[in-house]
């Protein structure tokens, strides 16, 4: 385990490097995915001046649970974004390979081998949100819901991650997944608002079977005291832990029949 | 008749362009399909709206007509945006290749225009005929009237757009030129194009105070002009101001895209060959 943190170490160096190298770079990626949340935003914003309530949620709810969606799809965004690389070429091309022949476990290389600083934008604006918004409703966070916080951000992250690795362990079967990886990450859109707002089946889908709910809508609604300990903190851990076991299966499953596409 | 020998010249790039998305087919419908997942949460967040206000007309649009706004105003937006001109000029200048498409005797400009009508043409054959029988099933279940004149008129102005969305990209991308990240860039113009150009919401929801902006820039001329004409909503003399807007628009990207050429072309060093 510590040989791994050294090993990341390494290579978030190696990436720090070029970063500096490419600073206006780094900054319009930023600006880019900041300015695409905020979008969202004005969009929330325009509809609450024609009307007071979204069924019964009010507008600073409605930006707390927005915001907080952002916050773990940023941390999974900076850590994972070369699962994009991998549904799309990594198979493909035969690249895959040479992370076969490192004594490493291949998937840690993998993430390890990319980091994404543009998902920082999204944590910044999720921050903001969640802050102005727990403001203006006189939220009191005492200690033990700061913990909660923690481990729900923790736990959603990792929904994130199992929900993409999933998705784009489909490229060891089809070479090509990122179109799939696409469709999926889209989902999670839905999240960013109150659920009450979808038909049943769709809440339902967004719980048990893609279970985006738990990133967003379940944990932030319980932070604003709509939505029970159990499914707000609990459920979410749970979840996480399932998904990513579940996750995890689907990649090595997807590794052993793996046939390299050859040079 | 010049015409007629330019466009013989460069078919062979419109084509080629066709040909190649019809090959990954299955690719594009599945990433048209991710977009669309966007369509159905603005269409339950529609839904919930306007349930929670008291008024069944927002803004000049019954939820009907709002539905209809957002799914043809996706579909515009899918058929005249050509991600691809910005990505490919970006890419032949970063890795070079530009050099050897310069030194051969062919326009690049109207290169890139073949090439996006090879896009369009795709576009058009299957995403609009998808995503407006899809619409005109609607409006024919929710009893909306369909209006043959406005459909034309809408036409008339996606046309337009398709060419101001063409000289903006073609424009943008040329600043890969001197800058790296386009793809942060882009990113940014995406961003803002969303919101100005109404794909988001309909611009009358846009305080008064921010209206100036929409006149000041061209971004509502590519997708929101055409949708409100096809909704019957702009008619007589605004409907006229629109589309002149629209030629207005089209007359100033193609000046600035030229302008923008001949200083850009000039300083480019390729590095290495």
């Amino acid at each position: 385990m510590a040989r791994y943190f050294k090993i990341y170490r390494s290579y978030l160096q190696q990436y720090l490097k070029s970063l500096i190298e490419y600073r206006a770079d780094f900054l319009l990626g930023l600006i880019g995915f900041i300015l695409v949340q905020v979008t969202g935003v004005v969009f929330i914003q325009l509809i609450f001046q024609t009307i007071p309530t979204l069924q019964g949620w009010s507008f600073a709810e409605v930006l707390f649970i927005y915001g907080f969606a952002q916050i773990p799809r940023g941390i999974d965004h900076i850590l994972t974004d070369n699962l994009w690389i991998f549904a799309w070429k990594t198979i493909a091309q035969g690249e895959f390979d040479r992370y076969l022949l490192r004594p490493l476990n291949p998937l840690f290389q993998l993430l390890a081998e990319r980091f994404q600083p543009d998902g920082f934008g999204e944590i910044v604006i999720g921050f903001f949100l969640v802050s102005s918004a727990a403001q203006s409703l006189k939220l009191h966070f005492n200690f033990a819901d700061f913990v909660w916080f923690i481990l729900a951000v923790i736990a959603a992250t990792v929904i994130y991650t199992a929900i993409k690795l999933a998705a784009a362990s489909l490229a060891f079967w089809l070479k090509f997944a990122q179109s799939y990886l696409f469709m999926v990450y889209q989902l999670s859109t839905f999240v960013k608002y109150p659920l009450s707002i979808y038909p049943r089946l769709i809440q339902n889908f967004l719980t048990f079977v893609i279970p985006f709910a738990f990133t967003g809508y379940y944990p932030a609604a319980y932070f604003l005291g709509r939505e029970s300990f159990t499914n707000g903190i609990v459920l979410t851990s749970i979840i996480s832990i399932i998904a990513i076991t579940l996750a995890y299966q689907v990649w090595r499953i997807g590794l052993k029949s793996y046939e390299s596409s050859g040079n | 008749m010049k015409l007629w020998q330019t466009i013989r010249i460069y078919r062979p790039f419109a084509t080629n362009t066709f040909q190649r998305y019809l090959a990954y087919r299955a690719n594009v419908v599945i990433f048209v399909l991710g977009d669309a997942m966007l369509l159905a949460v603005t269409y339950f967040l529609w839904n919930a709206i306007y349930q929670s206000s008291e008024a069944a007309i927002l803004k000049g649009f019954r939820f009907e007509e709002m539905i209809v706004y957002m799914l043809l105003s996706f579909v515009t937006g899918t058929v005249i945006n050509d991600g691809d001109v910005t990505f490919s000029i970006a890419h032949e200048v970063k890795n070079g290749s530009i050099a050897m498409n310069l030194i051969r005797p062919i326009n690049y400009e109207t290169r890139m225009l073949f090439q996006n009508f090879g896009t369009i043409a795709y576009n058009m054959l299957i995403l609009f005929t998808l995503g407006f029988s899809g619409i005109a099933m609607y409006m024919w279940l929710q009893g909306l009237s369909f209006s043959p004149m406005n459909f034309l008129l809408y036409f008339l102005s996606v046309i337009l757009s398709l060419f101001i969305t063409f000289y903006f990209n073609f424009a943008f991308a040329l600043l890969a030129f001197k800058i790296t990240n386009m793809w942060g860039l882009a990113q940014i113009i995406g961003a803002v194009s969303q919101l100005l150009s109404g794909a988001l919401i309909p611009i009358v929801f846009f305080p008064t105070w921010f209206q100036p902006i929409f006149q000041l820039l061209p971004f509502s001329s590519m997708i929101y002009t055409p949708t409100m004409i096809f909704l019957g909503k702009l008619s007589g003399d605004l409907l006229w101001q629109a589309l002149l807007v629209q030629v207005f628009w089209l007359v100033v990207l193609m000046i600035i895209a030229k302008v923008m050429w001949k200083k850009l072309i000039r300083s480019l060093t390729i590095l290495g060959g």
